[in-house]
């Protein structure tokens, strides 16, 4: 792999409860820590703040758990939508569509690949790298 | 303080309502969660109606206060989740309902597309 810069990072800090309802449908929602509770309830909570540069497709998503008792995984964008970026840089929240599409299904979501394998845990840091 | 009540159109592309909105005395919050600050079609409600204009990601407010939430969904989470509280969420984007929580999205409770000009005082 060519090297990468590491355009956005944040550590999960909470899971919201109706997390795994949107699980059926290959979606992952992200919400900064500025969330209102009520949004948080839909989200993976991080703390990451600062996007260094825009995502695009062909960049990757990584997660990489606290423990080496579970796997590292790493996602290729494939899409992004038109709202993406400034949703992220603002708000630390972007809607992700585990589905392969090469076009965003909304103006704030993205679509990577290959499907979700497993659900990342609380600690986790994830990584956009382009 | 005597509140007036709006009515709020879908606009342009938009779907759903028209929404009334009036608000009571402890129940008066105009709750705009759309990211940058207070959204224009949030202070015109407020200003309209004399509800209380209040950003929900600088702080946070009790749900029984809020008379109507304002959003600009671009995804999946916010266009969903007031719906499915019953709050009367006005989306400032043209969106249709979608994602996991579409069943909760009615015309009784959401409109989108919404414009400043399509939020109007019912005399």
């Amino acid at each position: 792999m060519a090297a990468h810069s590491l355009k956005y990072q944040g550590v999960i800090q909470s899971m919201g409860s109706m997390v795994p309802e949107f699980l059926p449908y290959g979606i992952l929602i992200f919400f900064g820590e500025t969330a209102p509770e009520e949004l948080r309830d839909t989200a993976l909570v991080h703390n990451g703040t600062q996007l260094v540069s825009e995502l695009a497709a062909g960049d990757y998503l990584k997660f990489s758990p606290p423990s080496a008792t579970e796997q590292p995984q790493s996602y290729r964008l494939t899409a992004v939508g038109e709202r993406a970026n400034a949703n992220l840089a603002e708000l630390g929240h972007v809607v992700v569509h585990f589905d392969g599409a090469t076009k965003a299904k909304l103006p704030g979501a993205i679509s990577v690949e290959p499907a979700l394998e497993a659900l990342p845990t609380i600690g986790t840091t994830f990584e956009f790298l382009g | 303080m005597a509140y007036k009540a709006v009515r709020v159109t879908k606009g342009r592309g938009g779907w759903g309502g028209p929404l009334t909105i009036k608000p009571q005395p402890g129940k008066d919050l105009i709750y705009c969660v759309t990211g940058g600050g207070i959204h224009p079609v949030a202070q015109r409600i407020a200003d309209l109606t004399g509800g209380k204009v209040f950003d929900g990601f600088r702080s946070s407010a009790p749900e029984k206060q809020i008379a109507c939430v304002v959003i600009d969904c671009g995804g999946t989470a916010r266009i969903g989740v007031y719906p499915m509280k019953r709050l009367l969420t006005v989306d400032v984007k043209p969106s249709s309902p979608s994602g996991p929580l579409i069943q909760f999205i009615k015309e009784d409770i959401f409109v989108s597309g919404v414009r400043p000009e399509d939020v109007k005082v019912i005399e």
